[in-house]
């Protein structure tokens, strides 16, 4: 090392070391007294609510600012709201830390919320108090339960928001590949949607609760060979992404021509950007409410009853129909309220959700056999899905070249290439096919075995690439 | 000013043994060297005595004080490293202030001492320049003012010339003699440079491969060769294969297995010599002569096989038998031509005999004799 | 010498291979015999003072607590089933096609159809996928980081001085909209395509990059840079005598170059090679991007991400057995390059001048192949900033080559009137701050002791300061939870996230980011003469003294470097940002609100960009201090 330029660059070192020590330091100083200085009203002087939610910043900040104007916070004496919003799987850990002790439950949806009722986190809304306001919310819509009881009738969650699902489109790449129209969820397994570079976005099941939805939902529509059959063909058309988010953005960069996605950022990505489009499936409507509730560890169980009265009250329920939001809300009173009178848009939309038929849907049924679903999906779509796609593709090449002639023998290769795969149980040693029954029956296995749930998908997805390389090489070409 | 004593000290690296069970006294205020080719173990010793490694086995004494486990930091000793080291973020007045600061010597002294020294190494005015502005033998005299101002009990030198021409080495050496004597500090000095560890030394140890062949005063060293290393490595040695035949006291005759005679001396007071002993007779070049002198000369007929003018004397490389021709140095009057046929003629004085048995470098010697070794 | 390329040199490189690793495995059984720990306290107590093992102690209890004991919470289900001792994840892993190819590799690497050029890469398993994209990344990001080290080592030309810094722009990253960003770029409409296919029809095809292919050519143009500065710091300290010798002998050119330089330069080029190599195989962020094609999340690190929860929300064992995998991966390629490279001492010691450095003036010819070497690498490598700095300026983009309303500053006004944005931005500079002051009084002395200090299992050490960038982040992240969020102990103290995350956080940017100071301070030890240090405690200093006193100043700009790119990935970290970011919203660091910002309905990534962009500008700030101050001295940011 040349120690000339060392020590005439010495000094510089030392001036610049010195700079950065005495900004850093009075950054330092400035950061702590900022940190231990939040803005608001110090907490001795009220109650502090605190609130676990799914929610993104910008709505924790509107229905901060909203709420707190209102009498109801004033009545109930409370002063200031905390958020905090960890990863869903964190959701437990942080309710019963001792630092936690959240006092309400707010948004996430319902895989989430029913999962801390079977671990016993949620308490009763009961009271009259409670009662009357979760009156005012409809018990379903588009067939869809907005609330949840326990055996004794009592409610444990109650939807605040509602989203439902279709498709996002980019006009200019659906141009531009010259792929038809999706109007209904079925049209996504035509093969004109192939594409060697896929067209569709869906959404790996394990790791988006709103498209598993999707899946469960068409799994119903249609019966359960029927659906997963629709499933497969779907996925043979598609890119699978690792969230709802992605699948979003997927559409917004143009990767994809439709993704499936939830309606508010899809009507959100419409107004944003001119070239997307958002399409409600028809007959095909799936709604979702995303829940609120009080979990166990509640302390201020009044001021978390004033804050849902707030949530499910018109003032509140108009909230979500700001610009910044663009939300569903589950109180059509939301469309009366001066907010609301600027949203025909939005009103349309709901209308349009609502009125839509709805696709007739079991929760209890869904929740008897979803972790086998959500894994299955996982195993045979997500993780095989290079044979899928190579399999898919050679048979719809074929086809297209003559789709009359050949349309027998699609049909039948693509039964084949869509139905449900046999394994040999890994506990049971039997040849068991993935039937609704089996679904069912190692539903809870596949939760709470890990080593069951491993092995098992495991054997799901050899026997899957089997399967599409088998349909692969009989397709001739 | 303090004596040193090593006692047994050895230490190892791995399977190495860098220094053997090492036995030296050194005496107050001596100017006390080191010699030896790389990897006898001389830097090893050095190393030990400035605390820079613990010994596996024996011990350091300053004086009366057991210094074996003391850290380096403690020792108060003087060290001026073959690079110098000397600080290159640091002026040359803070890189010989350095020990006093720690010493917590108020400023003022500090300042008198430090440009003091600096005075004494001829290097005055120069405190404010920085390393970088300093020539190789400047540098040099910097380390050794910093290792001088602490005035320090031990002195201890790391090849500190190899890095300088040899004019400059000619000269610095002179210095450092100069200035160990003023100060009269014990100094232990390590070089692989004999003529240097010759001029200035009081006394030398001759090490190999961990080994100690001869502790003697320059003189000594030079004319009294105890051993075929020493023999070898000080000055240049010519060396003859022969076995003893006749053994009178101090005086020792061998004959070479193609009947040459040779009648020499043995430097050592403790072996014996017998008859029929394996032995090699170890002659200096510039010792030879060609012209015939007086009595108490060998006589070796030769032919001459190479010659080289120097100026000063004609280096010959002559046949006298043998498998390995003689090495001599013969005056530059000497009418001489290659391939000439004259006697060379060597006084007893200079044959010194060194048995073979028992000697760990007669293999060495012998290969070498024979041309499987290089010559040094 | 001779030289790697040649086959004797590679030869005499591996030669013993086989008995080396027989004879270093066999050494192992050391461990077993109570002589090897008296030798080691002996060793111990004779080169460690006081100092030095309080540095060492601290070093060891940070990474105990703070990485060691969280690892283990996560990292422990893997060898268990059923509440035993157990292998079966290992083996799950190993019978499925998904891991390991049982069924053998599939897939074409090249292919065209129709219009269409598709780049893809073959999937053979994500544990061979990983490695494989690792390897590709490194030998492809070594060969461009050694071509520009050498341009801008050993010539002279117009430009340099901006090319300094720009060389290290790729090195940012900006997780989230990069991705975004990328596929606008070089997505099947993106601006390449459009440029190159629709409107100038220069390419016949249109060119898809797909599945690994595309994933080691964005990792390439982000780490060549990393190459780039530890081969650069090693062609200037190579002491041009040397090469001079060379030239006399008549080698010139290449053939000087192959011989001569190369060799010399070896340490520093393996330095950022292995680096690249770690960070390559754990680098989730370029996965994501690419995640929608199914060979891509064939690879460890991305199976790690997706797996890690179980339903019930606990860890799903399969996610740590891969990330044991992951880690040997790392640790094997970490320890084979330390012991089988030379490590030679570069310790350069200046005897009484200065050495000029060698560069030449380019003839033309050399000056158009530099230009346009240099001219092309750029190009793509500054492609996803550029993408970047489009989306922060615009509302929407479409498939126009350039967004449509570029360039507009609304954006910046709708993002900087939420104040958690401000809070967050710096809620990052703090951490990030704190965090290299930790960095350097720890890493230092870690350095110092791996450099100096010749004890049994040091090696040790020097792994487990490294290994932190081996490891996946999510895996770190969720380590912090359990440990720190369920364990009673810790529930009443600042380490609780839900109390305060700040000490966590800092901590934990602390942990993740310390291996670059260590190692650029370990190589700038390396090439600092350990006499400087004797001198002074031969005039009396104790430990601390030379440390403060000589040590510190003289690899002060080695530490400097390194810290500052701790720096720069400190600010860009992200997993355990998102998983403690969300559990103490208002401290969280600014990736936590880009995150959010992604995931607003009404923001998107638009938004995000701006956040994405200022990151970036803080991050070239840090780094054109660092290059003002060192000149051209930025060799000793990355080194082994």
């Amino acid at each position: 090392m040349s120690d000339v330029a060392q020590t005439s660059s010495r000094k510089k070192l030392y001036a610049i070391v010195a700079i950065v020590i005495i900004v850093g330091a009075s950054g330092a100083v400035a950061g702590w007294w900022i940190l231990t200085h939040p803005p608001g009203p110090p907490p001795e002087q009220g109650i502090t609510l605190k609130i676990i939610t799914r929610h993104d910043t910008a709505i924790w900040n509107v229905f901060r600012d909203s709420f707190l104007a209102s009498d109801l916070a004033a009545d109930a004496n409370v002063v200031a709201l905390d958020f905090i919003s960890p990863l869903a799987p964190q959701w437990q850990d942080v309710i019963l830390n001792p630092a936690g002790l959240p006092d309400v439950a707010w948004g996430g949806g319902p895989t989430l919320f029913d999962e801390l009722i079977s671990a016993g986190l949620l308490v009763k809304m009961n009271g009259t108090y409670m009662e009357d306001v979760i009156a005012r919310v409809p018990d379903e819509i588009a067939g869809a339960d907005m609330k949840r009881n326990d055996t004794d009738g009592d409610i444990l969650w109650c939807a605040a928001a509602i989203s439902s699902f279709g498709f996002t489109v980019n006009n200019q790449t659906w141009a531009a590949k010259s792929l038809p129209w999706p109007s209904a969820w079925e049209n996504l397994t035509s093969p004109g949607f192939y594409h060697p570079t896929a067209t569709i976005a869906m959404g790996n099941a394990p790791a988006t609760t709103s498209n598993t939805r999707i899946y469960e939902i068409i799994a119903q529509k249609f019966g359960w060979d029927l659906g997963w059959d629709t499933i497969v063909r779907m996925g043979g058309n598609s890119k699978i992404y690792g969230g709802s988010v992605q699948t979003q953005t997927a559409v917004e960069t143009g990767e994809v021509a439709v993704g499936m996605t939830i309606d508010f950022y899809g009507y959100t990505s419409m107004y944003k950007y001119s070239f997307c489009q958002y399409v409600v499936p028809q007959n095909g409507s799936i709604v979702n409410g995303d829940p609120i509730a009080i979990p166990v560890t509640c302390q201020h169980r009044e001021a978390a009853e004033a804050f849902i009265d707030f949530v499910l009250s018109p003032e509140g329920q108009s909230q979500w129909l700001r610009t910044t939001i663009n939300r569903m809300p589950v109180m059509e009173e939301a469309f009366d309220t001066p907010i609301g009178e600027t949203r025909d848009d939005l009103y349309t939309f709901y209308n349009a959700t609502i009125e839509n038929i709805g696709i007739p849907f079991d929760d209890n049924l869904v929740l008897s056999y979803e972790w086998s679903f959500i894994h299955y999906f996982e195993s045979v779509i997500t993780n095989a899905h290079s044979a899928l796609r190579s399999a898919w593709g050679k048979l719809v090449n074929w086809y297209l070249v003559d789709p009359v002639g050949r349309q027998a023998q699609f049909d039948t290769w693509a039964a084949q290439l869509g139905a449900t795969v046999t394994i040999t149980d890994p506990y049971t040693l039997t040849a068991e096919k993935f039937t609704e029954a089996y679904a069912q029956s190692i539903n809870m296995l596949i939760r709470g075995d890990d080593v069951f749930r491993e092995s098992i998908k495991s054997l799901w997805t050899s026997a899957a690439i089997a399967q599409y390389n088998t349909v692969e090489i009989a397709v001739p070409g | 000013m303090v004596t040193i004593d090593l006692k047994e000290l050895t230490k190892r690296f791995g399977e190495v043994v860098a220094c053997d069970h090492i036995d030296l006294h050194i005496n107050d205020g001596e100017l006390f060297t080191l010699l030896g080719p790389s990897g006898c173990g001389k830097t090893t010793i050095l190393r030990c005595v400035a605390g820079f490694y613990t010994p596996e086995e024996g011990q350091v004494f300053f004086g009366e004080t057991d210094m074996t486990r003391v850290p380096p930091n403690n020792r108060n000793t003087g060290m001026v490293f073959q690079n110098y080291a000397i600080w290159p973020h640091m002026k040359v007045f803070d890189n010989v202030a350095f020990g006093l600061k720690i010493r917590k010597i108020p400023k003022d002294e500090i300042r008198k001492k430090v440009l003091d020294i600096l005075e004494l190494v001829r290097l005055g005015g120069m405190e404010n320049r920085t390393p970088f502005q300093l020539s190789g033998g400047q540098q040099q005299r910097v380390a050794l003012a910093r290792a001088l101002v602490i005035e320090p009990r031990v002195l201890l030198f790391d090849e500190p010339l190899s890095n300088l021409d040899a004019k400059l080495r000619v000269e610095m050496r002179h210095e450092i003699k100069r200035i160990q004597k003023e100060f009269g500090i014990t100094t232990i000095y390590v070089t692989h440079d004999q003529e240097e560890a010759l001029s200035i030394s009081d006394r030398i140890a001759v090490m190999e491969l961990g080994h100690i062949r001869q502790v003697d005063s320059p003189k000594d060293i030079y004319e009294e060769p105890q051993n075929l290393f020493v023999a070898d490595f000080i000055g240049s040695c010519t060396f003859l294969h022969g076995t003893i035949t006749s053994a009178n006291g101090k005086k020792i005759t061998i004959e070479t297995s193609w009947g040459q005679q040779l009648h020499g001396r043995t430097t050592r007071n403790d072996l014996t010599f017998s008859k029929g002993e394996e032995a090699f007779a170890a002659i200096r070049p510039e010792d030879f002569r060609v012209r015939e002198p007086k009595a108490d000369f060998n006589k070796l007929s030769s032919t001459i096989e190479s010659l080289v003018f120097t100026g000063r004397y004609y280096q010959v490389y002559a046949d006298v038998g043998g498998t390995h021709p003689v090495k001599a140095e013969l005056a530059a009057d000497s009418e001489i031509k290659v391939k000439d046929k004259r006697d060379l003629f060597i006084s007893y004085r200079d044959v010194i005999i060194l048995k073979a048995e028992g000697d760990p470098f007669a293999d060495r010697i012998r290969s070498l004799l024979e041309g499987k070794a290089e010559a040094d | 010498m001779a030289s790697i390329l040649s086959k004797e040199g590679f030869k005499l490189r591996f030669s013993g291979f086989s008995n080396r690793t027989r004879d270093w495995i066999l050494s192992g059984r050391k461990f077993f015999h109570f002589e090897y720990y008296k030798e080691l306290l002996h060793q111990f107590r004779s080169q460690m003072g006081v100092f030095s093992s309080i540095q060492l102690a601290a070093v060891i209890l940070v990474f105990i607590f703070f990485m060691v004991l969280p690892l283990l919470a996560v990292i422990g289900s893997a060898f268990t089933a059923n509440g035993v001792f157990s292998l079966i994840w290992f083996r799950i892993i190993f019978t499925d096609p998904r891991f390991w190819p049982v069924n053998g590799c599939t897939g074409v690497p090249i292919q065209i159809v129709g219009d269409y050029l598709y780049i893809r890469g073959v999937d053979c398993g994500a544990i061979i996928n990983s490695i494989y994209v690792g390897l590709s990344t490194t030998l492809i990001s070594t060969l461009i980081g050694v071509t520009l080290a050498f341009f801008m080592a050993r010539y002279d030309f117009h430009g340099k001085s901006i090319l300094r810094i720009l060389i290290l722009v790729p090195i940012l990253s900006t997780p989230f909209v990069s991705a975004i960003a990328i596929q606008k770029i070089f997505g099947e409409f993106g601006m390449l395509n459009l440029l190159f296919y629709d409107i100038l029809r220069i390419l016949p095809f249109r060119v898809i990059f797909e599945g690994l292919a595309a994933v080691i050519l964005v990792q390439s143009l982000h780490f060549f840079s990393l190459v780039y500065l530890s081969t650069y710091a090693a062609f200037l300290a190579i002491d041009p005598s040397l090469e001079e010798q060379g030239e006399n002998m008549g080698a010139k050119g290449f053939g000087l170059f192959r011989k001569i330089t190369l060799p010399l330069a070896l340490p520093g080029i393996e330095a950022g090679a292995i680096l690249t190599f770690i960070l390559s195989v754990e680098d989730l962020g370029t996965l994501i991007v690419f995640e929608s094609d199914p060979v891509v999340r064939r690879t460890i690190t991305y199976q790690v991400y997706s797996l890690i929860f179980a339903p019930t929300g606990a860890i799903n064992p399969i996610a740590p057995a891969l990330s044991v995998i992951l880690l040997l991966i790392a640790m094997i390629g970490f320890l084979l390059i330390r012991r089988y490279m030379s490590l030679r001492h570069y310790a350069m010691m200046s005897k009484g001048g200065t050495w000029n450095p060698r560069l030449n003036k380019p003839k033309w010819w050399q000056y158009i192949a530099i230009y346009g070497f240099i001219g092309v690498v750029l190009f793509f490598a500054l492609l996803t900033p550029l993408g970047i700095l489009f989306l922060a300026f615009s509302t929407e983009w479409g498939t126009t080559v350039i967004p449509v309303n570029f360039p507009t500053v609304i954006n910046f006004f709708q993002v900087f009137t939420d104040p958690l944005v401000l809070q967050s931005i710096f809620n990052s500079l703090f951490y990030s701050t704190v965090a290299i002051i930790l960095i350097v009084v720890l890493a230092t002395g870690a350095a110092y002791i791996v450099a100096r200090k010749n004890l049994p299992g040091i090696g040790g050490l020097d792994l487990l300061v490294t290994i932190p960038i081996a490891l996946p982040g999510i895996v770190i992240a969720m380590g912090y939870f359990l440990f720190f969020v369920r364990i009673p102990l810790f529930a009443s103290s600042i380490l609780n996230p839900l109390i305060t995350a700040m000490p966590l956080l800092i901590l934990a940017f602390t942990i993740r980011k310390f291996p670059f100071t260590v190692r650029s301070t370990f190589a700038g030890l390396q090439q600092t003469n350990v006499e400087y240090e004797e001198a002074a405690e031969n005039l009396g200093a104790s430990r601390a003294r030379v440390f403060a006193g000589i040590v510190i100043p003289l690899v002060a700009v080695s530490v400097l470097s390194g810290a500052m790119m701790s720096f720069v990935y400190c600010m860009s970290e992200v997993s355990v940002s998102l998983v403690l970011g969300g559990v103490n919203p208002s401290q969280a660091p600014l990736t936590w609100k880009m995150a959010d910002i992604l995931y607003q309905v009404a923001a998107g990534s638009h938004h995000a960009a701006v956040l994405g962009l200022l990151l970036m500008i803080i991050q070239i700030i840090i780094i054109t201090i660092v290059n003002v101050v060192l000149k051209s001295r930025t060799e000793s940011m990355v080194g082994l």
